[in-house]
């Protein structure tokens, strides 16, 4: 079962890879939430607890009704554009991101073998760690810096359930506050920076500096 | 000298001598008569030489043997035998082309009868070449080659380009013969001896075989055209006369690959990382090969990359056959080196029936750009048909002979992830899906040759084409050659079988090569074919009975549609180039006025070679900025330089003095 | 042995002779979902009829590969159909690697096609020439990470053998080859020139990739190409339904039916996907595909590193 939520995924990755429109990346980011949630809900079949349950139940929350809610907000508020402005050919992205991931799960493989951990899981939660990266250095808007942001700690997400079965709740609670904050933080910030200049653009911030 | 009497021999021996015997030919004043009678000795020499060839216990049904001609200066094993095969089998049809294409410079007031000289000098030198023994014989015969090809190269002297081209090969080939001499000076080092026969190294022995190793792979490899280092094919190709193009691609960058096959027979077996090195260095040569070949607009240029994408294809088989050795398995070794080896003669084949085919039609139409040339078809139908034949073979597709070797190699990676469980399978696939993605660009590129080159239209107006029988007969052969490999495999593959495994393989061998069922092929293939007759006749029926007719092509209403209007070469794999647009620097230059009366619109696209433009020529920048601080020591009083040789003595017995 | 080719014969005759119907019936799929009664299923028979009593018309500037690649094309496209198997029936030509010659005897067809469409001299053709080599370029890669990936897991190499190694008693192994039979339907939607990647009933040339090759071809000639283009997309749709036979229990009955319901099914998912989707624009194509591959690879990975 993880394998498939896994394969699903990985997946969601690729489309965010190829598509060229700032809605697809809130949608994906849903997806990915709602696999999450789902993931972290697989012990619990079992085994019922009250207490197990709060963490899927918060992921869902914020990861699937407020931040894209927010972001979504913040698109319109800013009449941000539909494109995300490529750097490079998506083309070109694509193979890249193919190779890392045939790399990574090469990698996970080795490793798997000296430590006790879950193979695919693993690699798909670094693969995405990596396609954050990617989308970060990759795109010019900013906003879909966020999104990029927010798959990359998806993506830690998944790594932390591969790692060790069990991470300290509160530790995870931390992280997603944490997240939350942080695209809150972004928000009020565009909004500040689109106050000040008329794009939105990485490029643009070039000019702040002094 | 007794060996020298023995019936085989003395056939052998008499081929070279006639060979040789063709100079003397030359003497004669009027030019077309010398020409004709020293091809036509030539030819006969060559026959023989490939008669004595097929006699050879290679091609019978008899065990194989070497023999020892000259005290062991000339060895006859497997695998010289069957590359000087490869040699005089496509000797025949170049020299047979050499008739028609040499009347042209006459016309012009050549001197061709240098060419012919320098011509059978580098002929007889690849022959003597794939059959030395002896290393010092060995690198002989190897610069007698490279040096008189230059010399042939530069027929038409005058021109810019041929100097810039044959200047490249010229470097190059100084830099391979120099990586050369440390490859035999290291061997004789660990070995005592200057002979093949006697060097058998394990690799483990010491720190100085992966040297050796590299040292091969690189001198043979420059030579090959393997990717990193393949930068002067596309310069040299194009300006050498079409004769000499032929002769390059088809036979003297195989050379490179007997190079290498040689090496791993001294090093049998060689450790793993070898195949992996291999591997990963020709799938990159066979994709980018054939990708920069559909960048090119210049003909000869373009089948220069291919032979690099072939190039390629024939490496991935030795990586797999390398694989297999590290791996002790026989199974994978005979595909691998079986489809290495079939490749190589069926790439000679068909390589250089494409060089001549061009060379035809570049002559008649004094361009080599394909955005000039087009409805060919009307003009010279054999040309375009054995053309044809040319390009589906080159693409690997079926029923001719690229794809048997393909398949061949195909086979080899579904049995190395077989035997080799693991993660093998994995990668074993990306290379499967590597060489079908390679199919696929060369299927592209040569439906951009034929279709731009023979179909629709004349885009350049022709005056007169100008084929002759000599054309024809050559192109002939070479085409009947790739169906006669396609359709009826068996035997050549036996004879690839038989070279492997006496000289490749160790222990045990496999069959795997013969037990492909290889009559499926003649079967399917046949009877594709007489399908396809049969449905023709069918359709001339119908085509009676409700009538057939021509009428203008539907141009979407408009009248006045010109050949200039039909699609070109860049706009054909446009699409394609600008993927990968920052690896093959494929420019393009869009000028459109928008002004109310339009003004005529320009444009204009060009690819350069990442390596040549990025890689060598800044480093020869370099380097020649560099010997511009140390110009002041070239003076022109000799009086210097005899001081500076003192010089230079006197640090190197230093040196040997105090290293003793 | 006699027997076997016997069935071998009648699963190629059966391919041929429902291959047209087949098409038929995505098109009156198309219809009624889009709210249109359309054409009955057996349309396509009654344009094959009346393309075969009409008069030949070549174009002014082709040669003999005007002439030849139909020809070419149908009987290299049921040479490809021979070797596929029909329900659990041995096809008529398998023997170990047939899979490489599967994939390439399509790429001959390929190549005369677009020699012929290059043929002609014209723009229109040498524009759906162009799109033609450049997709399947990158349609060729879907072919092998998916066949040729079961190949690879299994050890064989012929597409009956592959076929029949599909065992459906491993959870991941099933998500693994439904998640193949999705990049083969990806690659026959490219190959065979319907919705996403071609629209095959549009009416501007500029816009067509298949349609357009066969523009100036008429007559007996565009009989051919048609019935070839109806027997490509049989091909694909068997390549697609030969992954959801229950391969552990072999009855001849129970294959009929699979194969029977397995079309019709494919029909529905064809006429539906080509109802909910517009044709991508030209330039994302080749990514389209590219998506297809690294599905594909990923399923690949996927499956080898669970344990």
């Amino acid at each position: 079962m993880e394998n498939v939520l896994s394969i699903l995924f990985c997946l969601s990755l690729f489309y965010v890879v190829v598509t060229s429109r700032v809605k697809a990346y809130v949608t994906v980011l849903r997806v990915q939430g709602i696999i999450l949630a789902i993931l972290l809900m697989i012990p619990f079949i079992y085994h019922f607890s009250i207490f197990g349950i709060i963490l899927p139940a918060t992921l869902l929350l914020v990861k699937v009704f407020l931040i894209p809610r927010y972001i979504n907000k913040v698109i319109l508020d800013l009449d941000i554009k539909r494109r995300i402005e490529p750097t490079i050919q998506q083309m070109v992205f694509l193979p890249i991101v193919i190779a890392s991931m045939i790399v990574i799960f090469l990698a996970s493989n080795i490793l798997s073998k000296s430590t006790e951990l879950n193979v695919i899981p693993f690699a798909s939660g670094f693969s995405a760690i990596v396609i954050g990266i990617y989308i970060i250095m990759f795109r010019k808007k900013l906003i879909v810096h966020v999104c990029g942001f927010l798959i990359l700690e998806n993506g830690i997400f998944l790594f932390g359930t591969a790692v060790a079965s069990e991470l300290p709740m509160m530790i995870e609670l931390g992280t997603l506050l944490d997240v939350f904050v942080v695209v809150f933080l972004m928000g009020i910030a565009l909004n500040r920076i689109s106050n000040t200049f008329e794009g939105f653009e990485i490029t643009d911030l070039g000019r702040l500096k002094d | 000298m007794n060996d020298l009497i023995d019936s085989h021999n003395v056939l052998f021996i008499a081929a070279f001598i006639i060979q040789l015997l063709s100079i003397v030919f030359l003497s004669i004043k009027n030019e077309r008569k010398a020409l004709f009678s020293t091809n036509i000795v030539l030819l006969i020499g060559l026959a023989f030489g490939l008669i004595s060839t097929l006699s050879s216990t290679l091609f019978t049904s008899a065990e194989i043997s070497s023999r020892n001609i000259f005290s062991n200066f000339i060895r006859l094993d497997g695998l010289s035998i069957y590359f000087l095969f490869i040699v005089q089998l496509v000797a025949i049809p170049i020299t047979i082309y050499n008739f028609s294409y040499l009347q042209h410079y006459i016309e012009q007031k050549r001197p061709i009868k240098n060419f012919i000289i320098f011509y059978l000098i580098l002929l007889i030198s690849t022959q003597f070449l794939v059959i030395a023994n002896q290393a010092i014989f060995f690198l002989i015969c190897w610069e007698a080659m490279t040096i008189s090809a230059y010399l042939a190269m530069v027929l038409e002297r005058e021109k810019e380009e041929v100097q810039r081209g044959s200047f490249y090969y010229f470097a190059t080939s100084h830099v391979i013969i120099f990586v050369l001499y440390i490859f035999f000076f290291l061997l004789h080092h660990l070995t005592g001896s200057w002979f093949f026969s006697d060097y058998h190294i394990l690799f483990s022995t010491g720190i100085v075989v992966p040297i050796i190793f590299i040292l091969s792979f690189i001198g043979f490899g420059i030579k090959a055209g393997f990717m990193p280092f393949h930068f002067w094919l596309p310069q040299a190709h194009p300006i050498a006369p079409s004769v000499l193009s032929a002769f390059f691609s088809g036979v003297m960058i195989k050379t490179g690959i007997y190079g290498i096959l040689r090496t791993f027979q001294f090093l049998n077996p060689v450790p793993e990382w070898c195949g992996w090195l291999m591997l990963c260095v020709s799938i990159i040569s066979a994709i980018f090969g054939v990708w920069y070949a559909l960048a090119q607009h210049d003909i000869k240029r373009l089948l220069a990359y291919h032979s690099v994408e072939n190039i390629g294809i024939i490496g991935i088989g030795i990586g797999i056959g390398f694989i297999g050795s590290a791996n002790n398995l026989p199974v994978v070794q005979v595909l691998g080196f079986g489809g290495a080896l079939l490749h190589t003669l069926n790439h000679a084949i068909f390589k250089s029936l494409l060089f001549i085919g061009s060379g035809v039609v570049c002559q008649n139409l004094e361009t080599r750009n394909i955005e000039l040339m087009g409805g060919l078809v009307h003009r010279a139908k054999y040309i375009a048909i054995f053309f044809l034949i040319g390009s589906v073979a080159i693409s690997g597709i079926p029923p001719f002979n690229g794809f048997i070797s393909e398949f061949i190699i195909y086979t080899g990676f579904f049995k190395t992830a077989n035997e080799l469980k693991n993660y093998y399978p994995i990668i074993m696939l990306m290379f499967v899906v590597g060489l079908a993605f390679v199919g696929g660009l060369a299927v592209a590129c040569f439906t951009k040759v034929n279709s731009i080159m023979f179909l629709g239209n004349e885009r350049k107006e022709v005056k007169h084409f100008h084929t002759s029988i000599y054309d024809n007969s050559s192109l002939g052969i070479l085409a009947l050659l790739c169906v006669v490999i396609g359709f009826y495999p068996q035997p050549f593959v036996g004879v690839v079988n038989k070279v492997i495994t006496n000289g490749f393989v160790k222990g045990n061998s496999s069959s795997a090569l013969i037990n492909i069922d290889w009559l499926y092929f003649t079967v399917i293939f046949s009877s594709i074919a007489l399908s396809v007759f049969v449905l023709y006749l069918i359709k001339i029926k119908l085509e009676k009975k409700y009538g057939r007719r021509t009428s203008p092509a539907w141009g979407c209403g408009y009248e006045n549609l010109n050949p200039r209007m039909q699609y070109t070469a860049s706009s054909f794999a446009d699409e394609l180039n600008t993927i990968p647009k920052s690896v093959l620097v494929y420019h393009k230059k869009v000028e459109i006025s928008e002004t109310a009366f339009p003004l005529p619109s320009k444009f204009e696209s060009h690819s350069k070679d990442f390596i040549d433009s990025k890689i060598i020529l800044p480093l020869f920048n370099f380097l020649k900025l560099l010997v511009g601080k140390i110009e002041f020591l070239s003076q022109t009083d000799v009086r210097y330089y005899i001081a500076f040789i003192l010089i230079i003595i006197t640090i190197y017995s230093l040196i040997a003095f105090l290293w003793v | 042995m006699g027997i076997e080719i016997l069935q071998g014969i009648i699963s190629i005759i059966v391919i041929l002779g429902v291959a047209p119907m087949f098409a038929g019936m995505v098109n009156k799929q198309k219809a009624i979902l889009t709210g249109r009664i359309g054409a009955p299923i057996w349309q396509p028979y009654y344009d094959l009829r009346r393309l075969f009593k009409k008069e030949t018309i070549n174009a002014a500037s082709s040669s003999f590969i005007s002439r030849i690649s139909p020809i070419l094309n149908l009987v290299t496209l049921i040479t490809a159909a021979a070797m596929l198997p029909v329900g659990f029936w041995k096809p008529l030509i398998s023997f170990n690697g047939d899979i490489i010659l599967f994939a390439y005897i399509l790429g001959l067809a390929r190549f005369f096609q677009i020699l012929a469409a290059m043929d002609i001299g014209s723009s229109f053709e040498g524009m759906g020439a162009a799109r033609e080599a450049t997709f399947a370029l990158f349609a060729e890669p879907i072919f092998f990470f998916t066949i040729g990936s079961i190949s690879f897991i299994s050890g064989l190499t012929s597409l009956y053998d592959i076929y029949h190694s599909i065992q459906l008693t491993n959870i991941s192994y099933e998500v693994f080859i439904v998640i193949c039979s999705i990049s083969v339907f990806m690659l026959a939607v490219t190959e065979c020139s319907r919705m996403p990647v071609d629209d095959p009933n549009t009416h501007l040339e500029l816009t067509m990739i298949h349609e357009v090759m066969i523009l100036d071809n008429s007559g007996f000639d565009l009989f051919l190409y048609q019935y070839s283009s109806y027997i490509k997309l049989f091909i694909y749709a068997v390549l697609e339904i030969s992954f959801f036979y229950p391969f552990s229990k072999q009855s001849y009955l129970l294959g009929i039916i699979i194969f029977i319901s397995g079309s019709v099914g494919l029909t529905f998912v064809l006429g539906i996907v080509e109802t909910i989707t517009s044709r991508y624009r030209m330039k994302n194509i080749p990514q389209y595909l590219l998506f297809a591959t690294a599905i594909g690879i990923l399923n690949l990975l996927i499956y080898t590193f669970t344990k």
